[in-house]
């Protein structure tokens, strides 16, 4: 994680279940400037090896706020990996543990 | 007799004096990479060796060559090579305790590795899987470097006592190519292996470490397939033939070191909780299992995994079966007239179970293998670049998959149904062969046992699987 650089997270909805959700990513700079034109990534795996992965980019809805629509495709628990490649290369990286996603319905 | 050692080029594979070395060079290499990534590596599970190469590909590939072939994966098993290597400095002089001589610890140890995997989610913690397997060298080093022959994989080892069970269902089975030689001979080199000294012209060989003595062996009980008789006899009469896979459940003959299955109460209770361990642990993966412990969780007011899943195990792998068997024994005893007891009814039936367990074992383990395989290729290439912090092996793509599960479906399914005919058959066979004055009476009852298990697995098979690692999940 870059020192440089806040990554704050929102998950909607926020009480997950298997189906459509969005993960928005904020990322912030010294003087809590809005970081923008990043590329915003996002890898989701589930706790047991071997399961289908999610895989996302980010679209940037307003300046350094990175939405990541997404699918939960099975109920469990999951760990969404973020990565952002800064303007200048450099890389922010976050591991976001979402525990217990609801079987859909 | 279709020999696979006479094949052309098979053939000459498998007699080479090197090849279960090589496998197990082969498996260590593999054993190590398990637990340098698991200790080293990411502890995200799907990105680590050590749970992709254990959880997702070694149970699979293991279980299918047990279907294939036979028991190949104890044949290359790496622990024994690290033992062979360990009793060059220290050889062991101790004979394993009569009194342990059955399979009951082995069978504590199976339901214990069946706990530990749910309790502590093994399949979500990549450094506990390193542990695992340390854990295997460490003690097949201490039991092997104490007791002489092959005292971890006989009474020791809970992947080798799934392996011998399930290789009761494998095509391949090694025997005596003709009793008549094994008449003339007077050496038994099969088990009591050669010395350098009284070896010339042939090398010198070890015999069976697991006390089969080849003319009196049946079946695939106990047999680690490592050829060693093969290589010993100096007759060359000893083959890999096929067979009916399944038969010899219901062959109450007295075999080598090992008796007769009737006689064997160990030996039916491991097959019983294979059979019923198989269900178990396919349930754990879906929903309806978080149910379950939460509102056992609430009867017992704990808010511990631990006792909910002891309770759970109990119930599982001890109280239905016992109940199941027991009232299915008795049945038996009534419609068929048997002058048996309820309990050596039960221990005969027992092995009509195995099928059964091994068409749900294949559908949950071949689930995982056919869905993940492809899952290897992206996190060699993730370990590849933690380890040299360059893309040697080009960028992972974690897309990298296997089949779609929609798929893997009706191949679970068939499996299922295929085991739980086979259980049917072989309750049918048992009663034949008990019973001969009423077969059909007397297979009724566990008839109705396998058909009941049966729905019981297609529902597990039905259910959506949740893969957790947070204890009750709450």
């Amino acid at each position: 994680m870059s020192p440089r650089v806040d990554a704050a997270w929102t998950l909607s909805p926020s009480v997950p279940s298997v189906g459509p959700a969005t993960l928005t990513i904020t990322l912030r700079g010294p003087g809590d400037s809005a970081v923008t034109g990043a590329a915003v990534r996002l890898e989701g795996h589930m706790s047991h090896a071997g399961m289908a992965p999610i895989v996302a980019d980010a679209r940037e809805r307003t300046p350094g706020v990175y939405d990541l629509p997404f699918a939960f495709t099975m109920p469990g628990d999951w760990v969404l990996l973020v990565s952002a490649t800064l303007p200048g290369g450099a890389r922010v990286e976050r591991r976001i543990d979402v525990a217990n996603v609801k079987p859909a319905g | 007799m279709q020999d696979v050692l006479r094949w052309p080029l098979v053939g000459r594979v498998l007699r080479w004096r090197r090849l279960r070395t090589f496998t197990q060079i082969l498996l260590l290499i593999v054993a190590i990479l398990v637990v340098a990534h698991g200790l080293l590596g990411p502890d995200l599970a799907p990105k680590n060796l050590a749970t992709v190469l254990t959880w997702v590909h070694y149970r699979g590939l293991l279980i299918g060559a047990l279907l294939a072939a036979g028991n190949a994966f104890c044949g290359a098993c790496p622990m024994i090579l690290v033992r062979d290597l360990g009793r060059r400095v220290h050889r062991p002089t101790r004979h394993w305790p009569r009194w342990l001589r059955r399979k009951w610890a082995a069978l504590a140890l199976f339901i214990a590795v069946l706990f530990a995997y749910e309790l502590f989610d093994l399949w979500s913690w990549p450094a506990a899987t390193a542990w695992l397997v340390i854990g295997y060298f460490g003690v097949a080093l201490l039991v092997d470097l104490t007791f002489t022959g092959a005292s971890f994989c006989k009474f020791v080892c809970p992947v080798g006592q799934f392996n011998f069970i399930a290789s009761t269902l494998s095509p391949l089975e090694i025997g005596v190519r003709e009793l008549a030689v094994c008449r003339g001979c007077t050496t038994a080199d099969c088990i009591k292996g050669r010395s350098a000294e009284s070896a010339a012209p042939h090398p010198a060989q070890r015999g069976c470490e697991l006390s089969l003595f080849q003319p009196l062996k049946a079946g695939n009980l106990d047999c680690t397939f490592c050829l060693d008789c093969v290589q010993a006899c100096p007759h060359d009469n000893v083959a890999i033939r096929f067979r009916v896979p399944g038969d010899e459940l219901a062959d109450d003959r007295r075999r080598s070191s090992i008796g007769r299955l009737s006689q064997r109460a160990d030996l039916a209770a491991l097959a019983t909780v294979f059979a019923f361990g198989a269900l178990l642990n396919a349930f754990a993966m879906t929903g309806p299992v978080y149910t379950t412990e939460r509102w056992l969780a609430g009867a017992m007011g704990t808010s511990r995994e631990a006792p909910v899943l002891a309770l759970v195990f109990a119930i599982a792998l001890g109280v239905l079966p016992l109940t199941l068997m027991a009232g299915a024994a008795g049945l038996t005893r009534q419609l068929a007239a048997s002058p048996l007891r309820v309990r050596d009814i039960a221990i005969r039936y027992a092995y009509a179970f195995v099928p059964f367990g091994v068409g749900v074992w294949l559908a949950h383990y071949g689930f995982h293998f056919l869905t993940g395989a492809g899952t290897v290729v992206p996190v060699t290439q993730s370990a590849a670049i933690d380890a040299a912090g360059s893309a040697l092996l080009g960028a992972p793509d974690w897309r990298w998959l296997g089949l779609r599960p929609g798929t893997v479906f009706p191949l679970q399914l068939g499996a299922t149904l295929l085991g739980a005919l086979g259980s049917l058959v072989l309750a049918h066979r048992i009663s034949e062969r008990d019973h001969p004055g009423a077969p059909a009476r007397a297979a009724a009852s566990w008839s109705l046992v396998i058909v009941a298990l049966t729905v019981l697995a297609l529902w597990i098979l039905t259910q959506p699987m949740e893969m957790r690692g947070t204890g009750l999940g709450g």
